[in-house]
């Protein structure tokens, strides 16, 4: 059993993703969209969403994000339920990933120390999703 | 670089943190609740948050799900653009997950198996967190 991060978008996921890998590295992500898949009388996809992402993701160490637009009319709602969090080891890795991230964001508490960390901040990006970034403190 | 899931819950994540612990089969976590804290004179917590959790680490198979409550100052509002997905190996495996995670949900999409999936389930589950499982 594999346990992921799963994020969705309306219609920006493509944009997303290649701003994620830009911010964490790794390969250049594909995105196989809508369009693409085998037609189905049973599953009718609007024109405008043809060119929506039924699925990409990205690596963050050993681990995935997977990723997709929400096709239109269904439900997508922004919360404060649920966040994506990433640990790293050292101050360095926080500052370059942080760097690109840092685009027109919504800071909810700004970078700094906190009791659980050596460097905290969480924030909402522009495309809606909201990240705590940390540095593991040193043990 | 690790990556983890912040579940935020309304008050119930004792309830929570136990039905996930069951569901899937996880270690019993430590749980640090408000009534944890050190006193403080700037910021006091009503009595009937006392036994709200503050931090527990659920591990998953490799992935920490962390859960609390919301602060008492916070704000909660469900959402759905994070959903976690339960990636299997077996159908059997998923099937069993599914019976007991799935019970109480809002079934989104019910566990099917054809031609072009192994096994596919979509879920809200009763704290508000939406599931997908897949083979």
């Amino acid at each position: 059993m594999k346990l992921h991060v799963y994020l969705n978008f309306q219609g920006k996921a493509e944009e997303a993703v290649l701003f994620y890998a830009k911010a964490f590295g790794g390969q250049t992500p594909r995105c196989l969209k809508y369009g693409q898949m085998p037609a189905n009388p049973n599953f009718h996809i609007p024109e405008e969403a043809k060119d929506f992402v039924l699925h990409t993701e990205i690596n963050i160490g050993k681990q995935t994000i997977k990723m997709s637009d929400a096709l239109p009319g269904a439900p997508f709602v922004e919360g404060t339920n649920q966040q994506v969090a990433v640990e790293f080891t050292t101050e360095a890795e926080f500052d370059a990933v942080y760097e690109v991230l840092n685009d027109d964001i919504v800071t909810i508490v700004p970078v700094g120390p906190a009791f659980f960390a050596s460097k905290y901040t969480y924030f909402v990006d522009k495309f809606g999703t909201p990240w705590h970034l940390m540095v593991q403190k040193q043990h | 670089m690790l990556l983890n899931i912040y579940l935020n819950l309304n008050g119930n994540a004792n309830e929570a943190i136990d039905f996930y612990v069951k569901a899937l089969g996880l270690e019993k976590p430590k749980v640090l609740r408000f009534s944890d804290l050190p006193k403080s004179p700037d910021y006091v917590i009503p009595e009937d948050m006392l036994n709200n959790v503050v931090h527990c680490n659920l591990e998953v198979h490799n992935t920490t799900i962390v859960i609390s409550d919301s602060s008492p100052a916070g704000e909660y509002q469900e959402g759905s653009s994070v959903q976690l997905i339960l990636q299997f190996e077996d159908f059997n495996t998923l099937k069993k997950t599914y019976d007991k995670l799935a019970f109480y949900s809002d079934i989104l999409i019910p566990l099917t198996w054809n031609e072009h999936t192994r096994g596919f389930a979509m879920f809200k589950d009763q704290f508000g967190v939406t599931w997908q499982m897949n083979l």
